[in-house]
């Protein structure tokens, strides 16, 4: 039985685009909503020290009001990671995949 | 020839088995709580919107409303505390009850313009929509 042929390169190659063909896709889905949000809350900022200074809220209303956003970028910010998360976790497995069609492929019969 | 197949068996392993989770799995539950919740957030800033400055939007008429809330949101994180890898979803619904205790007090004091009422509205829905997209991204992978 002669030795499977098995280049790293290839697996390195074909893993690396997998991966990335993933994390692309998803990345431009994401980021344009995440900005918007992010935008809408700068300009909440901004409405709250405008509040403030006419005097139509105490200073205590406005610390309340600062939490409801800071809570609200947050809540964002863990959307963006977990969503991170989700897609490497993709990367990886579609990098996996990429992987065990190269195997099967120069062992000649499906052992993954 | 050892070494190659010795390789080959800890790549099968992860590969064969339903590949590799980093985080938690969709809960359809959870997400349809969260989308019922949200659903009677949104009614509730239409009815706050509507009765702005009349005798109607007093704090006592719409305490059920922050009861109910506060519970939804208090089941659903005793649920996802409950399953496994739901550290970012637990996070996210800890945020918003924080923003819910903040309302509740916000309007005990009295609204004093509907500008207040509009920055409150828009933060709390960027709150569900981000929550809501983690959720479909959770439901696209298990779709695959």
């Amino acid at each position: 039985m002669s030795k499977p042929k098995l280049i790293f390169s290839d697996i390195l190659d074909e893993m690396s685009s997998a991966a990335k063909k993933v994390l692309k896709t998803r990345w431009k889905k994401v980021k344009p909503l995440a900005e918007l949000q992010l935008k809408s809350i700068i300009h909440n900022f901004e409405q709250i020290a405008e509040l403030k200074l006419q005097g139509k809220i105490t200073e205590e209303q406005a610390r309340l009001h600062l939490t409801i956003q800071k809570e609200s970028i947050r809540t964002i910010l863990l959307s963006f990671e977990g969503i991170g998360i989700v897609t490497a976790e993709e990367a990886i497995n579609s990098a996996l995949s990429a992987v065990k069609t190269i195997v099967n492929k120069a062992i000649g019969w499906k052992i993954l | 020839m050892l070494k190659f197949f010795g390789s080959l068996f800890i790549l099968s392993f992860f590969i064969s088995c339903s590949g590799i989770r980093l985080i938690q799995d969709y809960d359809s539950i959870s997400d349809n709580r969260i989308n019922s919740l949200q659903e009677k957030t949104a009614k509730f800033f239409i009815r706050v919107d509507r009765q702005f400055a009349k005798p109607d939007l007093n704090y006592d008429n719409f305490i059920s409303f922050y009861d109910d809330s506060k519970a939804d949101i208090n089941v659903l994180l005793v649920r996802n505390r409950a399953l496994y890898k739901t550290s970012i979803t637990q996070q996210q619904l800890e945020s918003l009850l924080i923003q819910f205790n903040s309302l509740e007090l916000l309007h005990k004091k009295g609204f004093n313009s509907k500008e207040e009422i509009y920055i409150i509205k828009s933060a709390i829905e960027n709150s569900f929509t981000a929550i809501l997209q983690f959720q479909l991204s959770l439901k696209k992978r298990s779709n695959t």
